[in-house]
């Protein structure tokens, strides 16, 4: 079909990461793809590390017509979106993203109060974000969980800390920002944090151990757009940023999977020594922690959505793609 | 009209609203709204402007502006602030300029402690700046210390702006922190140069003969005088080595300092003890919202520049130009200079950063070296007209008889030194990058 | 002394008095963040137990200290402002440029007022809160947003009809009493 030229259409995207997070790698390739497919219709400006509006005003951003697409977590607004996090409730699960992402792509098609939650608020999910892999990095050597006994650890969440405590770790809330300080005046021993943001903050100048427990990985809707700005698109544009953001999904995943590689190697060649628990210690660990599941499907249930039944779907999901589960969730 | 035109219009408006005498926060955050109703709209406005006051203010770190402000005013209730003055006199009072030099200093040591500019601006502007005049120091000159020298502490480890730059720059944060330390104490050494040049040249902006006094005291009466001084060393035990101890973090060291001030407040103050707490609290938290008023209109109007793309086009012409590595550097220097007069200095990083680090990278400038001259230029504009945070936070706290001006005019002298300590920067880099060389 | 004058006397002893009250609760908030940290510090390292939700309530607590104030800040004249020029120019033309930024300010302060108070109001009504070990409700943060501008607004609307008073000779009311002349109101 041959459409009339018209003046290109320019979006503004707002981001709440960095440039050099895999979150501006990905929208950049997702801006970049959907220019090409429109044949140059749709251009984009964007904002990034914030620039436009701090993190947990972002979304106000896309709903009041600020800005046609943000980037962000939805972790910060867990009362609005009850599901945010939803895979970082289940306790050392997978740590592969394409798994997770296409478990939580399945399990959510089967609950239309999902994207209905997003219409009500004005906006359109058109990519979800695979939150890298987290990892706990160390000041001084650990060989066995016994040794992790009384060691403060920086972190950020409602589950992390629960999860820490069964070993003996001190939670202490702290914004990665601070967490470089910390780890030097001792003020923490442990740090947790994906591992991009570990190496963005330069963490493993400071802390030179890597314990790679399996805490697994965290996925966030996180390309979100708002539906006047979206309904303003054609019905074939419309497609393309569906398309588009899907496929954006898979770009991360393996964008992800390469950065883990080559930023394990960097830390490596920077003198980080790489410690595996043993599968005793950590089937002792996993047993000790708390079923924060069961707490999720509180909180998703007391906010209007079938959380037994999302919980029980998903691990289902992952299961059929290939994913033991070492433990059952969300146990009533 | 066009976003760029909108947006000089906008500066033209802002200097015409300040001039005629709109409160500064306010003048910032109505050409701010007005500017963005124009580029977007009444609502987006509104909610981009309400989102920015909220979050320029509800944010964990600055929790330490009210804090150490309360300390400061504390510090002056209780007379501590004339005891270090009058100690400070005793030993040094007979070197025209020495207080001024002693207050340089106390800022820079102070910097440790804090990594915002403005509370150490406004902590030195009750503490010091009084003190100062007490002894015949010219209000201008009293107050332009310490509105310039609380930027000493940005360049300290801890510093919020310098991690926001390596964040964004993707560099080591730990070894900018290290890097911007010399500088730093440059930058002290140059203030301290400039005030001895004023009291050499002009005794009476020091209080020409009338400190000497204070210097007939006998040896063994500066040895007694500094036991007067013994909450300050409680206080300073107890923050750096709380901080550097891994007991607590910068954030934290704040309630520390404010709970030891009222503690001393409170055994110290007898009777009227409740009521200085109160009175102090009540300065303090007024100080705090015309801090915190400034930094929400001064968000709300950098989004507004933001919006109007002035920024940007400036920078996309001049990499195009070709520039020589050393030209490049010093266009950048200028540029941030003429920002440094409307924005405060992290916007002005996540208006540049993401556009300029790439184009740093590719003319294979040391990306360290320059980020530390960028952050120098940048802490300039917290003492140049008409935004200039460090002096609106110095005139919030200062005595009734100061004005706007005054502090302008007795920070001048400084931001000149500002412009001497750059170039020297940029021809010995050495001076940024020889520590984190070392230290890595 | 006009029926007028002593009215509006009266209404700013009154505003002088509400705002005093304000910026007490900022106080108040001041001294419980203190005691907060030190506490959350203390049982850290001693016990190795943190309070739950005390770092993440921070950022709150800092809007709590500081929004109520702003109003008692313009009373107390911590507001900072240009004089170069006003200084300089005959008394008319000074209370021209007083409504002039009281103008501004009721304004500006106004539509702030009107965001903020639907800022707090979505919050409210969606039951935002902040995912900490425990829920710490994100409207109780922005509730302090319209409070502080709405009673920002009011002083500056009673500001303005003080300075067209002035302006037009209706009445003589000294700008002291809003701390123009930066002199603090105990
Ligand atoms: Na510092
Ligand atoms: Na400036």
């Amino acid at each position: 079909a041959s459409t009339p030229a018209v003046k290109p259409i320019e979006l503004t995207l707002s981001s709440a990461f960095v440039p050099g997070s895999s979150d501006h790698a990905r929208s950049t390739w997702f801006m970049n793809e959907v220019t090409k497919r429109t044949k140059g219709q749709i251009t984009f400006k964007s904002y990034w590390g914030g620039a436009l509006a701090a993190p947990a005003a972002q979304l106000d951003l896309a709903r009041k017509g600020v800005v046609d697409i943000i980037c962000t977590s939805l972790g910060y607004w867990p009362g609005i979106f009850p599901f945010a996090g939803f895979s970082f409730s289940f306790p050392f699960s997978s740590e592969d993203p394409s798994i997770v992402g296409t478990a939580l792509r399945r399990t959510m098609a089967s609950f239309p109060q999902y994207e209905k939650k997003f219409a009500d608020e004005g906006l359109i999910n058109l990519s979800n974000t695979t939150r890298s892999y987290y990892i706990i990095m160390s000041t001084g050597p650990v060989k066995t969980v016994a040794d992790l006994k009384g060691k403060k650890v920086g972190l950020v969440g409602r589950y992390f800390g629960m999860w820490m405590e069964p070993v003996g770790l001190v939670p202490v809330v702290q914004p990665g920002g601070e967490r470089y300080m910390s780890l030097q005046t001792k003020l923490i021993d442990m740090s947790i944090l994906p591992i991009d943001m570990n190496h963005a903050f330069k963490i493993s100048e400071v802390a030179k151990f890597a314990i790679d427990a399996g805490l697994g990985t965290y996925l966030n809707e996180g390309l979100l757009m708002s539906m006047t700005s979206f309904k303003k698109l054609s019905p074939e544009f419309q497609k393309i940023f569906i398309d588009v953001g899907r496929e954006a999904e898979i770009f991360l995943w393996d964008y992800d999977k390469k950065q883990k590689g080559a930023l394990v190697e960097s830390m490596k060649k920077a003198g980080v020594s790489f410690i595996e628990l043993s599968k005793a210690d950590r089937e002792k660990w996993l047993a000790a922690t708390p079923d924060t599941t069961a707490d999720f499907i509180k909180h998703l249930e007391a906010r209007g959505f079938p959380g037994s039944e999302m919980v029980k779907r998903y691990q289902e999901e992952m299961a059929k793609l290939g994913y033991a589960w070492p433990r059952e969730w969300g146990v009533k | 009209m066009e976003p760029i035109t909108i947006g000089v219009a906008g500066i033209v408006l802002l200097i015409l609203m300040l001039v005629m005498g709109v409160h500064v926060a306010l003048a910032l955050m109505a050409v701010g709204l007005l500017g963005n109703v124009l580029l977007m709209g009444f609502n987006p406005s509104g909610w981009l402007a309400t989102g920015q006051a909220y979050y320029a203010v509800a944010t964990s770190v600055l929790i330490t502006i009210p804090l150490f402000v309360f300390m400061g005013i504390l510090a002056g209730i209780s007379g501590l602030s004339s005891d270090i003055y009058k100690v400070i006199g005793m030993w040094v009072g007979r070197f025209r300029g020495a207080l001024g030099v002693a207050t340089v200093f106390s800022c820079t040591a102070f910097g440790v402690v804090t990594g915002s500019s403005m509370v150490t601006a406004a902590v030195f502007a009750q503490v010091s700046a009084p003190e100062m005049r007490r002894y015949g120091y010219d209000k201008r000159l009293a107050y332009g210390i310490c509105s310039s020298a609380g930027a000493i502490g940005m360049l300290i480890p801890p510093s919020i702006l310098i991690i926001i730059y390596a964040l964004l720059a993707e560099l080591s944060v730990g070894k900018m922190l290290i890097a911007a330390v010399v500088p730093g104490l440059l930058l002290a050494l140059l203030f301290s140069a400039g005030i001895l040049i004023i009291a050499w040249l002009k005794p009476a902006m020091v209080g020409g003969v009338a400190s000497i006094a204070q210097a007939k005291a006998t040896w063994r009466e500066r040895f007694a005088a500094l036991l007067l001084l013994w909450p300050i060393y409680v206080c300073a035990v107890i923050i750096i080595g709380g901080i550097y101890g891994g007991i607590f973090s910068p954030t934290e060291a704040a309630a520390w300092g404010a709970l030891i001030l009222i503690i001393i407040t409170l055994v110290t103050g007898g009777q009227k003890r409740w009521h200085i707490l109160s009175k102090c609290g009540l300065q303090t938290v007024a100080t705090s919202a015309m801090i915190f008023f400034i930094l929400a209109g001064a968000a709300i109007f950098a989004r507004f520049l933001m919006l109007s793309q002035i920024t940007p086009s400036v920078m996309k012409l001049i990499f195009g130009m070709g520039f020589s590595p050393v030209h490049f550097i010093l266009i950048m220097v200028l540029i941030y200079l003429v920002m440094g007069c409307f924005l405060d200095s992290i916007s002005m990083l996540s208006i540049t950063l993401p556009i300029l680090t790439p184009v740093v990278k590719a003319m294979g400038i040391d990306p360290i070296y320059f980020g530390v001259i960028m952050i120098m230029a940048i802490e300039a504009g917290l003492i140049t007209p008409p935004v200039g945070l460090n002096v609106y936070a110095t005139k919030g706290v200062a005595e009734p008889d100061v004005t706007l001006e005054d502090i302008f005019i007795g920070s001048a002298p400084f931001f000149i030194l500002f412009l001497i300590a750059i170039p020297i920067l940029i021809a010995f880099p050495g001076l940024i990058t020889f520590l984190p060389a070392r230290l890595f | 002394m006009g029926d007028s004058e002593t009215i509006t006397l009266k209404i700013i002893a009154a505003s002088q008095k509400i705002t005093r009250y304000l910026a007490m609760v900022g106080v108040g908030f001041m001294f419980f963040t203190t005691a907060l940290v030190v506490t959350d510090v203390t049982g850290r390292y001693l016990f190795g137990k943190s309070i739950p939700g005390a770092t993440e309530s921070l950022g709150l607590l800092s809007a709590w200290i500081s929004f109520p104030a702003l109003a008692w800040a313009l009373i107390t004249g911590h507001h900072v402002r240009v004089t170069l020029i006003s200084q300089r120019l005959p008394e008319k033309y000074t209370q021209a440029l007083d409504c002039l930024a009281s103008l501004v300010g009721v304004f500006a302060l106004g539509m702030m007022t009107y965001f903020a108070a639907m800022f707090f109001g979505e919050s409210f009504l969606k039951g935002e809160f902040m995912m900490a070990r425990i829920n710490i409700p994100l409207w109780l943060g922005k509730l302090v947003l319209p409070i502080g501008f709405g009673t920002f607004t009011l002083l500056f609307l009673l500001r303005l009809i003080v300075n067209v008073g002035n302006l037009f000779n209706v009445g003589q009311i000294p700008n002291a009493l809003f701390g123009e002349s930066g002199q603090i109101v105990d």
